[in-house]
């Protein structure tokens, strides 16, 4: 018999959800750069991170939204296993963050097939207001996650990008109002947005509670010139 | 006289570890545990300080509601003589319990006020317990008859002679594994869980409370608390209590760490389960004395 009471232990999985527009106004100004150079800079963080929580196994999946959703990355895998290959926005591409958050949604029942995880953490990025040629508008999309339990427990953030992003939409998709809604009005800006949305959502995800502790950490200040939110 | 003393006698062990998380996050450990034994009769309280934000004292909280339930089941320990009362006696030590707990809360908040100026105590001010929030789970063994009390997640388990593990209380239909129920609600009692246990009856040779940092991580998500009671019977058997006393705060230190949250366990055992170890030749390198059986003891690193 083992002498290691109560049998193997095993890491819990923190599910990690980018949900990204890549809708045709992602084209402009150079978005959709800046959104790439994002996720690649925030990988080696996510990785400092998952270092740094021993208790979670960190999953990374990612969703793509225009017309429709488009997973990136549809099986969870551990961020030291990611390659990031460059995303591109689609020409005159709509907005369907309805029909991509009931996509994601499905994929959060998934969850309960399996063992015991943490709330997964899910970060939406946008540039506009959510469009429904799809049929499913936003709301009905953003009650579909809550509905689910994983997405209602879920430490969900939310990033615009650009004065056209729909603050509105993206501070119902989050609910905590103590938690930050912040607008990247320029490449540098996003990057370290996304970086401090990640550190700060893996923490709190990773809590052993639901909603441990809160999210307390404070955003970084705007850097640089607004250039996205003044061009003409 | 004293074989039988020693027979019908319970011996109490217990620890806790702090979590991993709260480690990382600079919080304190949330889980305590208080145990007492005079030999003949034991009581044992482990509870579970709420992590969120809104329960800032919980670590408190935790503290106050073992407290408050090792002193209600010390006073009523020695009326657990029928099977046929002992349910009405433990409901209503758990209803003192509560009220107990109440009246210390509000106690510590008249000596630590709430800041108004900071939004949790502003919240605070409305719903004074909720910043303490804790679950609680209790037991108390008095010859051959074990009551067992639970408000909230964690673990209580009745092990037989032979290895077979029981849960001692009812499932509360209300957990679903991210929520819990807790001391601070408005009406606590609706979510009281009890039971009495003729030990003699049931063949139980022990009874362990954990707090759930202990299971949550386990890869046999059904079965570990089997598997944990058959192996505290082996074990009490094959090298004693001491050497389990000895060996719980680190197998409590792996789930801390994996799991991330602070984890404990109280082991409520027959005295007599590792009689048969004692027999077994000493170790001619061994030098350390058996540690004595202290009264309140409060295991807290």
């Amino acid at each position: 018999m083992s002498d290691r009471l109560g049998g193997a232990l095993a890491r819990k999985p923190l599910h990690f959800i980018f949900v990204l527009d890549v809708s045709g106004s992602m084209m402009r100004g150079g978005r959709i750069q800046a959104l790439n150079n994002a996720i690649s800079e925030v990988l080696p963080h996510l990785k400092d991170e998952a270092r740094a929580n021993p208790h979670a196994e960190m999953l990374i999946r990612v969703l793509a939204f225009a017309n429709e959703p488009r997973w990136v990355i549809e099986e969870p895998t551990p961020v030291d296993q990611i390659h990031w290959e460059r995303l591109e926005a689609v020409p005159r591409g709509f907005t369907e963050l309805g029909s991509a958050l009931v996509t994601l949604t499905d994929a959060l029942a998934t969850l309960d097939e399996g063992t015991s995880a943490y709330p997964p953490a899910i970060i939406l990025v946008s540039d506009g207001r959510p469009t429904q040629s799809s049929g499913t508008t936003f709301a009905e999309g953003l009650q579909a996650l809550l509905n689910n339990r994983w997405g209602a427990t879920a430490v969900r953030l939310a990033l615009g990008v650009g004065r056209d992003a729909d603050m509105h939409s993206l501070r119902r998709f989050i609910g905590d109002e103590d938690v930050p809604l912040l607008r990247a009005d320029n490449p540098e800006q996003l990057v370290e947005y996304i970086v401090w949305a990640s550190k700060a959502a893996s923490k709190v995800a990773s809590r052993p509670v639901v909603g441990g502790g809160g999210l307390t950490a404070v955003p970084p200040s705007p850097i640089g010139d607004p250039i996205w939110s003044t061009l003409g | 006289m004293s074989n039988e003393q020693h027979q019908r006698g319970w011996t109490v062990l217990s620890a806790s570890r702090i979590g991993s998380v709260h480690v990382r996050d600079d919080l304190p450990l949330q889980d305590a545990v208080l145990t007492w034994s005079d030999g003949a009769q034991a009581v044992a309280a482990v509870a579970d300080g709420h992590g969120h934000k809104a329960h800032f004292r919980s670590d408190i909280g935790s503290g106050l509601a073992a407290v408050s339930a090792v002193e209600e089941l010390r006073r009523v320990v020695g009326e657990l003589t029928d099977p046929e009362t002992a349910g009405d006696i433990v409901i209503a030590a758990a209803t003192a319990i509560v009220d107990n707990w109440a009246t210390k809360v509000r106690h510590h908040i008249e000596a630590h006020p709430f800041d108004g100026s900071d939004e949790r105590h502003a919240a605070a001010l409305q719903d004074p317990l909720r910043p303490y929030g804790t679950t609680l789970l209790a037991a108390a063994v008095s010859g051959d008859l074990l009551v067992v009390l639970q408000i909230g997640d964690g673990d209580a388990v009745l092990v037989t002679d032979q290895g077979e593990a029981l849960r001692a209380v009812p499932d509360d239909p209300d957990l679903d594994g991210l929520h819990t129920s807790s001391l601070c609600e408005p009406e606590p009692l609706r979510a009281l869980r009890t039971a009495v246990i003729d030990t003699r009856v049931e063949d139980v040779a022990l009874a362990f409370l954990c707090t759930d940092g202990f299971g949550t991580s386990r890869v046999d998500a059904e079965g570990w608390w089997r598997q944990t009671g058959e192996q505290l019977v082996e074990f009490g058997r094959s090298r004693g209590l001491d050497w389990i006393r000895d060996q719980l705060p680190a197998w409590l230190e792996e789930p801390a760490q994996i799991g991330g949250d602070d984890t404990s366990m109280v082991i409520i055992a027959r005295s007599n389960l590792g009689a048969g170890a004692g027999e077994r030749p000493v170790d001619p390198g061994q030098t350390s004395l058996p540690q004595p059986e202290l009264a309140n003891t409060l295991d807290r690193p």
